[in-house]
């Protein structure tokens, strides 16, 4: 639909800066508390413009003193667990649905439907049974506690199994009598064949993993363990002196940042891998 | 090079059987074309040769040693599928040096083989591309050297051709036949086509729902057909088939007579068969009909004639500046000495 006329333009211009302010202003706001003292964001009007306290700010968070845990040190542990969900998640989903797709063995289909209906099961839902488990195991406060759990992935699988359907038998026979091994054919061929679905399944499952709030809550007492994203709960709450807003707003920048610096590095393969099959 | 003997092959499916027993000596060198109705089952039992199918009943031989059990990869073929079955992340060189990289080959031999296939089909100037930037015909091409470059003991063809163009088709026949012809290696092929067939084959398998219904040289079967199946099914356009009672003096298709060639030494009711190219142009006409349709094809003109108690339009293959209209009555005469004969409850050829 190319057509040039002025009022087309100007509504439809104007429906994306609208658009585009209504996100990107709060991000403004967040940016401009981070870099003022906790006195200034007590005062009306709240500033628009941003201070000189970023620096500052920045180390206390670094130093970590009010809240336990220096924010680089959970970042690094939202980074060690959303890569690890993430990348556990695709490594199983993908063996999973080649063994359904590739192999005829008894109560396949059974198998298939017994992944597809844990859809229904996240894990808010079987979070008590999940917390049972992962502490008997002595998963507690640690990185595995973190990630397992989170780790087996239905929708992946389902995902897998459709991309490899449209993979031609061909391509396995002809594998076959080249002397692959199914192994091999599975590294050699159905791997690469879908690597952009690999990238677009990452993005996706990365920013799962770095979001998740509620289990990483439960199953961390220890501080060390502290997630970025639920250390920023954690400053809402510390008791009795009022929330360091300008703490808070520059912590939530900063968990916001990889989830960011991924979706902008891997939109090209991500889009591609949702919409194009070059098969 | 090497012969394939495949004895009482049986294939089913739980408790359907689709081919049932099947027995073909295969010389060395020898190009066979397994031809057929879809559903016949040639591609299953080029599958059983490959081994990408298991072997229900039967033995299939290759060099003497039986195959059943054997994985493809051990079996000594090549296969090139219909839709080419290359690999898509793969340029064209690393399409052709998978198999010999598996094989463990140095990599200065699988350069050298690769290199010189390449030659040999005219691909060597896009060996570094990916094959969704070939042509039909150019990926054909990359197939067969994938398969020519393991130097197998057999080649294997599922319907080669059939995705490419009808000009194509032509020029990539020949050139298979050729290159075949010069490597000298056994070949089984599988097509629908019995154009393909007769031109490529040095012998046909003709099947049908899982039998072989007749095995030898395109003109053998052309000539003599066993029954009315393989009768109808090789020769384009197609033979004719006109129900008939022969009696001690004539032929009677429905009220119309023709007086008995004293050679025809059956009785009875039975299917005669002639096939398009047999008719004459004679003064006493056989049989009359109205001209139904005409089909121009430059050299020859095929006429579609129907006759009163003939259920079918009979074809008529004339010379092609035969000047007739449509509705024109035709007067039929036929060459007596290429008549067929077929019994119409077995099918079987009688004379």
């Amino acid at each position: 639909m190319i057509e040039n006329r002025p009022l087309t333009t100007f509504v439809s211009h104007s429906v994306l800066i609208i658009g585009v302010t209504l996100i990107v202003f709060p991000i403004w706001i967040m940016f401009v508390a981070a870099t003022h003292d906790a006195l200034r964001l007590t005062q009306v009007p709240l500033p628009l413009l941003p201070g000189d306290q970023l620096w500052a700010n920045l180390q206390t968070l670094f130093q970590g003193k009010e809240f336990g845990i220096p924010i680089h040190l959970s970042v690094f542990n939202s980074l060690i667990m959303a890569l690890m969900i993430s990348v556990g998640k695709i490594s199983i989903s993908v063996l999973a649905a080649f063994a359904i797709v590739y192999f005829d063995f008894r109560f396949r289909m059974f198998f298939f439907w017994m992944i597809f209906i844990t859809l229904m099961l996240p894990v808010e839902v079987r979070i008590l049974p999940t917390y049972e488990v992962v502490a008997h195991f002595n998963m507690l406060d640690s990185y595995w506690g973190l990630s397992i759990p989170l780790i087996a992935s239905a929708t992946a699988t389902f995902m897998f199994r459709q991309t490899f359907l449209t993979i031609p038998d061909e391509l396995m026979e002809a594998s076959r009598i080249d002397g692959a091994s199914p192994m091999r054919f599975f590294v050699d061929v159905v791997l690469p064949m879908s690597r952009t679905n690999i990238a677009a399944l990452f993005v996706i499952l990365f920013i799962y993993g770095w979001n998740q709030y509620l289990w990483p809550l439960l199953i961390t007492t220890d501080p060390d363990m502290y997630t970025a994203v639920m250390s920023i709960k954690q400053m809402l709450e510390s008791g009795e002196s009022e929330p360091q807003w300008q703490l808070i707003m520059l912590t939530a920048l900063i968990a916001m940042l990889p989830p960011v610096l991924v979706v902008v590095f891997m939109q090209k393969v991500f889009v591609k891998g949702l919409t194009d099959s070059e098969k | 090079m090497s012969d394939i003997k495949i004895e009482q092959l049986k294939k089913s499916y739980q408790s359907t059987q689709v081919i049932h027993g099947i027995d073909i000596d295969i010389r060395d060198g020898e190009f066979i074309v397994l031809v057929g109705p879809s559903g016949c089952g040639k591609s299953t039992l080029l599958r059983m040769v490959a081994g990408l199918e298991t072997i229900s009943e039967g033995t299939v031989q290759i060099d003497g040693a039986v195959v059943n059990d054997l994985e493809p990869k051990d079996r000594g073929i090549a296969m090139v599928f219909q839709n080419y079955a290359l690999y898509p992340h793969m340029s064209v060189y690393d399409n052709m040096a998978y198999g010999l990289k598996l094989m463990k080959l140095p990599k200065a031999e699988i350069e050298q083989r690769v290199q010189q296939v390449a030659q040999l089909l005219q691909i060597e100037d896009f060996l570094d591309r990916r094959p969704s930037n070939l042509s039909g015909g150019q990926r054909q091409r990359v197939a067969m050297g994938r398969a020519i470059v393991r130097k197998p003991k057999v080649f294997l063809f599922d319907e080669p051709l059939s995705n490419l163009d009808a000009a194509l088709r032509v020029q990539m026949r020949m050139q298979i036949k050729t290159l075949q012809r010069n490597l000298g290696v056994t070949t089984l092929y599988v097509t629908h086509d019995q154009v393909e067939a007769m031109t490529m084959a040095d012998r046909l398998v003709v099947l049908k729902d899982g039998i072989a219904a007749q095995i030898g040289t395109p003109m053998e079967i052309y000539d003599d057909p066993h029954n009315q199946f393989v009768a109808g099914f090789i020769g384009s356009p197609a033979m004719n088939f006109i129900d008939c009672e022969v009696t001690e003096d004539h032929i009677v298709i429905g009220e119309q007579r023709i007086s008995r060639p004293p050679h025809v030494n059956m009785r009875g009711k039975l299917v005669l068969g002639i096939r398009p190219e047999h008719f004459i142009e004679e003064n006493t006409s056989a049989l009359e009909g109205e001209i139904e349709m005409i089909e121009k094809l430059g050299a020859s003109i095929l006429l579609y004639v129907s006759c009163k108690n003939v259920s079918q339009a009979i074809v008529i293959q004339c010379e092609g500046h035969l000047n007739v209209n449509i509705g024109d009555t035709k007067n039929i005469s036929f060459d007596s000495h290429k008549l067929y004969f077929f019994d119409p409850s077995t099918q079987q050829r009688v004379y």
